[in-house]
């Protein structure tokens, strides 16, 4: 077992890492705590107090409607974050087991996913997404389907890929000769080997899903008024960015922070889980 | 009866690449019978369609009594445990990311039933098996917890035959066991299997390039070429006149004097 | 003996990186005359790519020379510039080395990238290149008409193998280093490759550097042996000598570890007693 001091030891070797994981760590207290931090109701309208400036009592301002911005934003954080997460956890579900099996047992089963993957990945995903949730309706819970649709393919097609090139490891033959199960081989043998890159990529993707949750909700497929989330606040805030521009600068940093966390944070677990990729030694 | 039966055997691949072609051999119990051929003469084809990773397309097959069909549970349970391989790449042959002693534990799991005799005297935990298995081959205990990047090519591929033989095999197919490994290493993994060999009195079917290690290893040696039986001999008949062209050549090649 | 093509004289080459340098190879002295073929072996990790690295010029960036020459044709080629010693490559200094699959572009015809080899370093005229490059496919022992018009793809690896050293030799270069020259062929191809390169050393004279793990190949085709192991060489002499008497004790190990043939004379089957 690896005990604290070598972990510690690890983490100085991986700055990108230890960075990234710091940042977002305080990123989700902050999310999960927002309720408790913030003095105001984030749906609270005071139309006395509308477009403040930064003051005390509400430290980034308000919007046009007397609401407190920062309670706005911690708000629609726990939204726009909480959902990247989710929509990536199921797109995890769903793609990682078919990739598997499909690129394991191969023949007809593997040719018909493939068939539906092909089908479905000639569309950009963004643009799928914004016709998916079109379709649906407008409302964030179509959001995440739409991007769960399009996520798995990616998923299930980079673990198949994976999966095809490990399958004739002579350690993968070695354990077929010797009786072990479907199930064994790819729990014991295949899965350590392509989960370092499952996991990085699932870090990267959960920034570039929370871009696709926000540019949806700008342009009005996503999150509906009242609900605060990060790309409702900048279309909330798009009407009064020349008087009042901090209704957009702020949301638009918050989106910008949290992607780069992640991204840092995909390159980190990158490089820790498999040293030779990130260019270490 | 013979512990493998083959008659006129054939294997093509996609765009009619045939990889075998009327190929038959028969290994009867403790034989040693090695297979001579170059890369694309369709070795490892033969390798694999005798441990039952290929289907024969055409032809008769029996190893084991078994058609190798693998369809019965019974059967192809059987038919593990008894045939078992030694890989031709000592880098990829264990996973990277398994300590020594749960790969090399691997076939035992799968049965559980199972007790090979050079077990006797040893309890049942995971650990002790690993360290007579590892013993069985020559390496040290301090392995046991080791990853394969920490060992070396000859030692990864110890630990390959350990798990090959630690179901009391009959039959061992060796595909070009020592090819990826440094001349001074090769020998002592032929020992080791010669060795493992006349203790277990197992049949060994020894595929490889390398005339020497084939010379070294069998009594009978079969040269393949182009998916095609070229010819077969004992090795003392290895000089006689009526060698195939090819053996001629194979063993010229070979030979410094 | 006359001044040698080739002489290694002390030979250190270490790598480094930001904080430590380790030594490589070294006290490396090494001679090749004009004609004579002169074999390098030793395990992988020994350091004898590396000294043929050292001598075209090719080491990676990492790597340096820290101490020792490199004398060809009586010049230092280690104070050379980079041009100088590029320009070496090819007419005076040739590599054969066991990887063939980049020798030629996979798009262009064999016999067009062959022409473009001998004339981008001579003064001959296309129909000049093109006689020369069938003679030597010829005697290589392929099919000239057809390979010269084929694509890299269309041949099997040994045919590209062969027309790569066609290719080489076409250009006569008075020193060549066989970098595992047999590994990657099957035996068939190897045998014709060496005794290609053996029929053209005795024509035009050239040195060989034959670099080997092959203890079989050593003294089967050469006349003087160098042993390598861990970055020095340990042995050196005659290959019949050190067949006879080897001395070091690597040596004598590998000696040992060749897998014995049968002998021709004695017909007993008694003689395979196996020492276990």
């Amino acid at each position: 077992m690896e005990s604290i001091y070598q972990a510690k030891h690890r983490l100085i070797q991986y700055p990108t890492l230890t960075i990234s994981l710091f940042l977002t760590v305080i990123l989700l207290i902050m999310l999960t705590l927002g309720p408790i931090i913030v003095a105001h109701d984030p749906f609270q309208i005071n139309m006395t107090n509308r477009l403040q400036s930064a003051s005390m009592s509400h430290i980034l301002g308000t919007d046009q409607l007397g609401r407190d911005l920062f309670s706005r934003i911690l708000y629609g954080g726990r939204l726009t974050v909480g959902l990247g997460l989710i929509a990536i956890l199921l797109a995890l579900l769903i793609g990682v087991p078919i990739g598997l099996i499909s690129g394991y047992i191969g023949g007809k089963l593997d040719a018909f996913f493939m068939r539906i993957v092909d089908g479905i990945i000639v569309f950009p995903d963004f643009i799928l997404a914004i016709a998916i949730a079109g379709i649906l309706g407008p409302s964030l819970t179509n959001i995440v389907i739409a991007i769960v649709l399009v996520k798995w393919i990616v998923y299930a097609r980079v673990v198949r890929g994976l999966v095809m090139a490990e399958k004739e490891k002579e350690f993968i033959l070695a354990a077929k000769i010797s009786n072990s199960s479907i199930g064994k081989i790819i729990r014991r043998h295949l899965w350590p080997q392509i989960i370092p890159d499952v996991v990085a990529m699932a870090a990267i993707d959960v920034g570039k899903v929370i871009l696709i949750i926000s540019t949806l909700s700008y342009i009005g497929v996503g999150a509906q008024p009242p609900i605060p989330e990060w790309g409702a606040l900048l279309n909330d805030g798009r009407g009064y960015f020349q008087v009042h521009a901090s209704l957009m600068i702020y949301p638009g940093l918050a989106i910008m922070a949290t992607v780069l966390c992640f991204n840092l944070l995909g390159d980190g677990v990158k490089e820790y889980m498999d040293p030779r990729k990130g260019g270490k030694s | 009866m013979n512990i493998i039966e083959l008659t006129d055997v054939s294997k093509t691949y996609e765009r009619n690449v045939k990889a075998l072609k009327q190929f038959s051999l028969s290994v009867q119990e403790g034989e040693c019978v090695g297979v001579i051929g170059e890369s694309g003469s369709g070795k490892s084809t033969l390798a694999k369609l005798l441990v039952g990773l290929e289907r024969k397309d055409q032809g008769n097959l029996s190893i084991l009594g078994s058609t190798v069909s693998l369809q019965n549970k019974k059967e192809k349970a059987y038919f593990r445990q008894h045939v078992q391989m030694v890989f031709q790449d000592a880098t990829s042959v264990l996973n990277p990311k398994l300590p020594i002693w749960k790969s090399v534990i691997e076939p035992l799991e799968n049965f559980k039933n199972l007790k090979p005799r050079y077990l006797d005297n040893t309890p049942d935990s995971a650990l002790e098996i690993a360290k007579v298995l590892l013993n069985m081959v020559g390496l040290d205990q301090q392995y046991l917890q080791a990853f394969p990047d920490d060992l070396s090519g000859g030692q990864k591929q110890r630990v390959g035959i350990a798990r090959a033989i630690s179901l009391s095999p009959k039959l061992l197919i060796c595909d070009e066991p020592t090819s990826s490994l440094d001349v001074t290493v090769q020998k002592q993994i032929l020992l080791l299997l010669k060795e493992l060999q006349q203790k277990n009195q197992m049949s060994i079917v020894f595929i490889s390039h390398d005339i020497r290690a084939v010379v070294f290893m069998c009594e009978r040696i079969i040269v393949l070429k182009d998916g095609e039986k070229v010819d077969e001999f004992l090795i003392d008949d290895i000089y006689s006149n009526e060698r195939h062209p090819y053996t001629k050549t194979l063993i010229k090649a070979a030979s410094y004097e | 003996m006359s001044v040698p093509l080739l002489e290694i004289h002390n030979l250190a080459i270490i790598t480094t990186n930001q904080t430590s340098e380790l030594s490589l190879i070294k006290g490396i002295n090494l001679k090749v005359a004009r004609g004579e073929i002169v074999g390098l072996i030793g395990e992988s990790g020994s350091g004898k790519s590396l000294t043929a690295k050292a001598i075209l010029g090719l080491l990676p960036e990492c790597v340096k020379v820290s101490e020792g020459s490199i004398m060809f044709k009586e010049t230092n080629v280690l104070t050379q510039s980079k041009k100088q010693r590029y320009s070496l490559l090819g007419r005076q200094m040739a590599i054969i080395s066991q990887d063939y699959r980049g020798s030629f572009t996979p798009y262009i015809k064999i016999g067009k990238q062959m022409m473009e080899t001998i004339r981008s370093h001579s003064s001959l005229s296309k129909k000049e290149a093109k006689q020369i490059a069938f003679d030597m496919l010829s005697h290589m022992d392929l099919p000239e008409e057809r390979i010269y018009n084929s694509y890299p793809f269309q041949l099997s690896g040994g045919q590209v193998q062969r027309a790569a050293v066609a290719t080489i030799m076409a250009l006569q270069p008075s020193f060549i280093i066989c970098d595992e020259v047999t590994t990657a062929l099957d035996v068939i191809n190897g045998e014709k490759v060496m005794n290609y390169i053996d029929m053209i050393r005795k024509k035009t004279n050239c040195g060989v550097l034959m670099i080997t793990h092959d203890l079989t190949q050593a003294f089967k085709r050469t006349d003087r042996l160098y042993v390598m192991s861990q970055g020095e060489i340990v042995e050196e002499g005659p290959t019949k000598k050190i067949r006879r008497l080897p001395t070091h004790a690597y040596t004598k190990s590998l000696y040992a570890s060749l897998l014995p043939l049968p002998d021709k004379q004695k017909e007993t089957s008694a003689r395979r007693v196996v020492d276990l």
